[in-house]
């Protein structure tokens, strides 16, 4: 019978062999993502597969920088993804207020008829849609596609700013009239800088969101050069599914704004957060 | 749109439940519905089954579990369409890694056809799916493991449990109600799954990997009939409710019972 304490430092150790193995298993699709990206030509093919580039290479960023459109697409990408967030934040910010400060009939149906919108599959949404931006001719512009992103994403916006501004205490907004602002002052001046953090993770949030979304991005747009990053990543399939590195290379180059802008913000989120805990 | 005969947008006369009846008897439609549930099911108790196991991994305390929680949750920053493409590289038939170490360990003879093969299609497109998604449940499950008040446990030590004991009894129950909104969100959102499925398999090699959503999309955009586009659509919003309604009457009859106890 194992004493208790040799017991214990067994399960340790199981526990640790546990948690490093899962750790690799799941990580590893990730670290093949870099590892093939930085494969040269004569290490892409060979077999058994490089776990290390034995001459690492630049090569495939090069290659694909020089043969695809990937910058216009990323450049699509970006006015796609920062409208939607703009225009999301300013929709989702009034909206949020209203049904936070105001009261009046048929709120409660509104904000429940919102939340069902989000029970229906995209694709399903999409074929409808399709038929009317046609009948404005939005199809095949970023325009359009700007239109139904914050079409997906202003609810779930909406929702959570709403409960943001729940929890700021009316008091703050009344002593604000009482020294003679007005109602939209109070809201631009108060109760919205309150709220920064809240709206920067939904930013980030839409952000995220609207940079991967491809539904749409494939279903309204089909000028090539119109593409965003989602639909000319795809692309690369049955086209050069040869090339992985360059493939490989393409999608670090998708992903790597996602990156930092996560970086940059969560630090903003954090401090906002604190921030606000001093203040009470 | 799903009364019409919707011809590629230019609207063809009212043609009542013809398109319901065309799919209604469609052997295709049948079978779309039996890979969506398929799908469903097998996602669902998947990704909780992964989420919890992984939840209760994090939720010990030992060195490096923040270095561990980032690289378990990792999936999660990866876009779909990234994933499907390093996945789609690692189930490469020839020189794909995920063969290579199967067959290096010995769990497989012969090399697979991943995607190509109608009959593991489907579960590797899944594969793909609850590897990006699962960071999710993962961190929820946490948070509900997190909530339970250590003294539960240590009232039940102290009454002299067994760790099964205390699982069953304290564990489980205790993150019941996260698990019970989890799950119909879960079940929700698996009907809904598009890109993944799509951009890997389109679909699947002759239909296998065809949930409803893909057949929804293939047949609005690929043979442009739109009308039974639709006509498909409205059937599974109604078929969802009704799955959904079931599901919360089990739920709710559930509650009502434990409510007795208290």
């Amino acid at each position: 019978m194992k004493s208790r304490t040799g017991r214990k430092l067994f399960n340790r150790i199981l526990l640790y062999v546990v948690v490093i193995v899962t750790s690799i298993v799941i990580f590893f699709p990730i670290y093949w993502l870099i590892n093939t990206a930085l494969l040269g030509e004569t290490d892409l093919f060979l077999y058994p597969p490089a776990f290390i580039p034995k001459h690492p290479s630049f090569e495939g960023f090069l290659k694909i920088i020089k043969d695809s459109q990937i910058f216009q697409w990323i450049k699509n990408s970006f006015v796609v993804t920062i409208s939607t967030v703009v225009l999301n934040l300013v929709i989702a910010t009034f909206a949020g207020y209203s049904l936070s400060r105001f009261r009046y009939k048929g709120r409660k149906l509104f904000m429940l008829a919102i939340l069902c919108t989000q029970l229906i599959p995209g694709a399903l949404v999409v074929v409808p849609l399709y038929v009317v931006f046609r009948q404005f001719r939005l199809i095949n512009t970023l325009l359009g596609l700007i239109i139904g992103n914050i079409g997906l994403v202003t609810v779930f916006s909406t929702w959570v700013i709403k409960g943001f501004f729940d929890t700021l205490p009316r008091e703050i907004e009344e002593a604000a009239y009482i020294d003679g602002c007005s109602r939209f002052g109070a809201f631009y001046r108060i109760s919205v800088p309150l709220i920064t953090p809240g709206l920067i993770a939904i930013a980030l949030i839409t952000f995220f969101d609207t940079w991967n979304e491809y539904l749409f991005a494939v279903t309204f747009i089909s000028d090539q050069s119109r593409w965003v990053g989602t639909v000319g990543l795809t692309s690369f399939i049955g086209l050069i599914a040869i090339r992985w590195n360059e493939i490989m290379s393409a999608s670090i180059i998708f992903v790597i704004p996602l990156l930092v802008l996560y970086l940059v913000l969560q630090k903003y989120i954090v401090s906002g957060l604190t921030k606000g805990a001093v203040k009470g | 749109m799903s009364f019409y005969s919707v011809e590629f947008v230019k609207k063809g006369p009212f043609c009542g439940l013809e398109n319901y009846k065309r799919i209604l008897s469609d052997r295709l439609f049948w079978h779309a519905v039996k890979i969506t549930l398929i799908y469903v099911v097998t996602y669902t108790v998947s990704v909780f089954a992964l989420g919890f196991f992984t939840a209760l991994l994090m939720n010990c305390s030992f060195k490096g579990r923040k270095f561990a929680r980032m690289t378990i949750t990792s999936p999660f920053a990866i876009p779909d369409v990234v994933a499907v493409l390093v996945w789609m590289w690692m189930y490469d038939y020839s020189f794909g890694v995920l063969n290579f170490l199967l067959l290096k360990i010995g769990l497989i003879g012969e090399p697979i056809m991943w995607l190509q093969n109608a009959s593991t299609a489907l579960y590797s497109v899944l594969l793909v799916t609850i590897w990006r998604l699962f960071p999710a449940h993962s961190l929820l499950l946490l948070a509900a493991l997190q909530s339970i008040p250590k003294e539960l446990y240590e009232a039940a030590m102290i009454d002299g449990a067994n760790s099964t004991q205390k699982f069953f009894r304290i564990t489980i129950p205790g993150i019941m109600p996260v698990v019970n909104v989890l799950l119909v969100l879960t079940i929700m959102w698996s009907f809904k799954r598009f890109t993944i499925l799509w951009v890997l398999t389109r679909g699947g090699p002759i239909h296998a990997s065809e949930t409803f959503v893909v057949q929804l999309y293939r047949k609005a955009f690929i043979y442009s009939e739109m009308g039974e586009a639709a006509a498909l659509g409205t059937l599974g919003i109604l078929g969802l409710m009704f799955i959904i309604t079931m599901f919360t009457m089990f739920t709710v009859l559930r509650q009502k019972e434990e409510k007795l106890y208290i």
